[in-house]
Protein backbone atom coordinates (compact mmCIF):
# COMPACT_ATOMS: atom_id res chain seq x y z
CA UNK A 1 0.00 0.00 0.00
CA UNK A 2 2.78 2.37 0.98
CA UNK A 3 4.48 1.67 -2.30
CA UNK A 4 1.29 2.39 -4.18
CA UNK A 5 0.88 5.76 -2.44
CA UNK A 6 4.45 6.64 -3.31
CA UNK A 7 3.68 6.08 -6.95
CA UNK A 8 1.68 9.26 -7.12
CA UNK A 9 1.76 9.35 -10.88
CA UNK A 10 -0.45 6.32 -10.87
CA UNK A 11 -2.89 8.08 -8.57
CA UNK A 12 -2.78 11.20 -10.70
CA UNK A 13 -3.45 9.18 -13.85
CA UNK A 14 -6.44 7.62 -12.14
CA UNK A 15 -7.89 11.02 -11.24
CA UNK A 16 -7.34 12.36 -14.75
CA UNK A 17 -9.18 9.36 -16.12
CA UNK A 18 -11.92 9.79 -13.50
CA UNK A 19 -12.35 13.46 -14.45
CA UNK A 20 -12.63 12.59 -18.12
CA UNK A 21 -15.08 9.78 -17.42
CA UNK A 22 -17.19 12.02 -15.16
CA UNK A 23 -17.33 14.69 -17.86
CA UNK A 24 -18.46 12.12 -20.39
CA UNK A 25 -21.08 10.59 -18.11
CA UNK A 26 -22.56 13.91 -16.95
CA UNK A 27 -22.56 15.36 -20.45
CA UNK A 28 -20.47 18.33 -19.41
CA UNK A 29 -17.93 19.88 -21.69
CA UNK A 30 -14.64 18.00 -21.67
CA UNK A 31 -12.54 19.70 -18.97
CA UNK A 32 -9.44 18.95 -21.03
CA UNK A 33 -10.98 20.16 -24.24
CA UNK A 34 -9.05 23.42 -24.59
CA UNK A 35 -10.22 27.00 -24.43
CA UNK A 36 -12.48 27.43 -27.45
CA UNK A 37 -14.91 30.26 -26.59
CA UNK A 38 -18.53 29.06 -26.46
CA UNK A 39 -19.49 31.36 -29.35
CA UNK A 40 -17.34 29.23 -31.67
CA UNK A 41 -18.36 25.91 -30.09
CA UNK A 42 -21.22 24.34 -32.04
CA UNK A 43 -21.82 21.79 -29.27
CA UNK A 44 -22.99 24.50 -26.86
CA UNK A 45 -26.60 25.79 -26.57
CA UNK A 46 -27.43 28.81 -28.75
CA UNK A 47 -28.12 31.10 -25.80
CA UNK A 48 -24.69 30.34 -24.30
CA UNK A 49 -23.04 30.98 -27.66
CA UNK A 50 -24.76 34.35 -28.15
CA UNK A 51 -23.99 35.40 -24.55
CA UNK A 52 -20.35 34.35 -24.98
CA UNK A 53 -20.16 36.39 -28.19
CA UNK A 54 -21.63 39.42 -26.40
CA UNK A 55 -19.03 39.18 -23.64
CA UNK A 56 -16.13 38.87 -26.10
CA UNK A 57 -17.56 41.70 -28.20
CA UNK A 58 -17.93 44.01 -25.16
CA UNK A 59 -14.38 43.25 -23.99
CA UNK A 60 -12.97 43.80 -27.50
CA UNK A 61 -14.84 47.09 -27.91
CA UNK A 62 -13.61 48.32 -24.53
CA UNK A 63 -10.01 47.62 -25.52
CA UNK A 64 -10.57 49.40 -28.83
CA UNK A 65 -12.09 52.34 -26.92
CA UNK A 66 -8.96 52.62 -24.77
CA UNK A 67 -6.75 52.55 -27.86
CA UNK A 68 -8.92 55.17 -29.56
CA UNK A 69 -8.69 57.42 -26.51
CA UNK A 70 -4.93 56.91 -26.55
CA UNK A 71 -4.74 58.16 -30.14
CA UNK A 72 -3.65 54.80 -31.55
CA UNK A 73 -6.77 54.38 -33.70
CA UNK A 74 -7.17 56.98 -36.44
CA UNK A 75 -10.46 58.54 -37.57
CA UNK A 76 -10.47 56.34 -40.66
CA UNK A 77 -9.92 53.18 -38.62
CA UNK A 78 -12.62 54.26 -36.18
CA UNK A 79 -15.06 54.66 -39.09
CA UNK A 80 -14.33 51.06 -40.12
CA UNK A 81 -14.81 49.91 -36.52
CA UNK A 82 -18.09 51.85 -36.35
CA UNK A 83 -19.38 49.99 -39.42
CA UNK A 84 -18.53 46.63 -37.83
CA UNK A 85 -20.00 47.77 -34.51
CA UNK A 86 -23.33 48.76 -36.07
CA UNK A 87 -23.54 45.43 -37.90
CA UNK A 88 -22.62 43.51 -34.73
CA UNK A 89 -25.14 45.39 -32.55
CA UNK A 90 -27.87 44.64 -35.09
CA UNK A 91 -26.86 40.97 -35.27
CA UNK A 92 -26.77 40.58 -31.49
CA UNK A 93 -30.19 42.21 -31.08
CA UNK A 94 -31.59 39.99 -33.85
CA UNK A 95 -30.05 36.87 -32.29
CA UNK A 96 -31.43 37.72 -28.84
CA UNK A 97 -34.87 38.35 -30.31
CA UNK A 98 -34.79 35.18 -32.43
CA UNK A 99 -33.83 33.12 -29.38
CA UNK A 100 -36.66 34.63 -27.32
CA UNK A 101 -39.11 33.87 -30.13
CA UNK A 102 -37.84 30.29 -30.29
CA UNK A 103 -36.58 30.82 -33.83
CA UNK A 104 -33.36 28.80 -33.54
CA UNK A 105 -32.71 28.79 -37.28
CA UNK A 106 -32.57 32.59 -37.38
CA UNK A 107 -30.52 32.71 -34.15
CA UNK A 108 -28.01 30.32 -35.76
CA UNK A 109 -27.83 32.45 -38.90
CA UNK A 110 -27.13 35.54 -36.80
CA UNK A 111 -24.52 33.59 -34.87
CA UNK A 112 -22.59 32.90 -38.07
CA UNK A 113 -22.63 36.60 -38.85
CA UNK A 114 -21.57 37.40 -35.28
CA UNK A 115 -18.60 35.01 -35.53
CA UNK A 116 -17.40 36.73 -38.70
CA UNK A 117 -17.81 40.20 -37.20
CA UNK A 118 -15.96 39.14 -34.04
CA UNK A 119 -13.10 37.85 -36.18
CA UNK A 120 -12.94 41.16 -38.04
CA UNK A 121 -13.08 43.20 -34.84
CA UNK A 122 -10.38 41.16 -33.12
CA UNK A 123 -8.20 41.55 -36.23
CA UNK A 124 -8.65 45.33 -35.93
CA UNK A 125 -7.76 45.11 -32.24
CA UNK A 126 -4.58 43.09 -32.87
CA UNK A 127 -3.55 45.53 -35.61
CA UNK A 128 -4.08 48.49 -33.26
CA UNK A 129 -2.17 46.78 -30.46
CA UNK A 130 0.72 46.06 -32.83
CA UNK A 131 0.72 49.69 -33.92
CA UNK A 132 0.79 50.80 -30.29
CA UNK A 133 3.68 48.43 -29.50
CA UNK A 134 5.72 49.77 -32.42
CA UNK A 135 5.13 53.43 -31.52
CA UNK B 1 7.76 19.06 -2.59
CA UNK B 2 6.08 16.24 -0.75
CA UNK B 3 4.47 13.92 -3.35
CA UNK B 4 1.25 13.74 -1.35
CA UNK B 5 0.96 17.54 -1.33
CA UNK B 6 1.67 17.63 -5.05
CA UNK B 7 -1.02 15.06 -5.77
CA UNK B 8 -3.54 16.89 -3.56
CA UNK B 9 -2.79 20.19 -5.31
CA UNK B 10 -3.22 18.68 -8.75
CA UNK B 11 -6.38 16.82 -7.78
CA UNK B 12 -7.98 19.93 -6.28
CA UNK B 13 -7.15 21.86 -9.47
CA UNK B 14 -8.73 19.14 -11.56
CA UNK B 15 -11.85 19.13 -9.38
CA UNK B 16 -12.12 22.90 -9.80
CA UNK B 17 -11.86 22.41 -13.57
CA UNK B 18 -14.68 19.85 -13.45
CA UNK B 19 -16.79 22.20 -11.35
CA UNK B 20 -16.29 25.02 -13.85
CA UNK B 21 -17.09 22.65 -16.68
CA UNK B 22 -20.33 21.64 -14.96
CA UNK B 23 -21.29 25.26 -14.30
CA UNK B 24 -20.70 26.12 -17.95
CA UNK B 25 -23.35 23.54 -18.86
CA UNK B 26 -26.00 25.21 -16.66
CA UNK B 27 -28.42 27.43 -18.66
CA UNK B 28 -28.17 31.18 -18.04
CA UNK B 29 -30.94 32.87 -16.07
CA UNK B 30 -32.92 35.70 -17.67
CA UNK B 31 -31.21 38.16 -15.29
CA UNK B 32 -27.77 36.98 -16.45
CA UNK B 33 -28.79 37.30 -20.10
CA UNK B 34 -30.17 40.81 -19.50
CA UNK B 35 -26.96 41.81 -17.69
CA UNK B 36 -24.82 40.57 -20.60
CA UNK B 37 -26.98 42.46 -23.11
CA UNK B 38 -26.88 45.74 -21.18
CA UNK B 39 -23.11 45.45 -20.70
CA UNK B 40 -22.66 44.87 -24.45
CA UNK B 41 -24.83 47.93 -25.22
CA UNK B 42 -22.86 50.03 -22.72
CA UNK B 43 -19.53 49.00 -24.33
CA UNK B 44 -20.94 49.81 -27.75
CA UNK B 45 -22.15 53.25 -26.60
CA UNK B 46 -18.74 54.03 -25.04
CA UNK B 47 -17.04 53.22 -28.33
CA UNK B 48 -19.65 55.07 -30.41
CA UNK B 49 -19.00 58.23 -28.37
CA UNK B 50 -15.53 58.36 -29.96
CA UNK B 51 -16.70 58.17 -33.58
CA UNK B 52 -15.38 61.01 -35.76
Amino acid sequence: MKRLIQQYWLILAFFVFAMYAAAQVTGCANPFGGTTPAVFDSTRPIQDRVASGEKIYAATLRELTVLRKGGVITDDEQRQIAQLRIKADTAFDAADMAFRDGNNADANAQLTLIQNLLNELTTKLYAAQLKKDHK
Amino acid sequence: MNPAVLVLTIVSSLLELLKQSHESGVPLTQEQVDAVISDRRAASAENAALDP
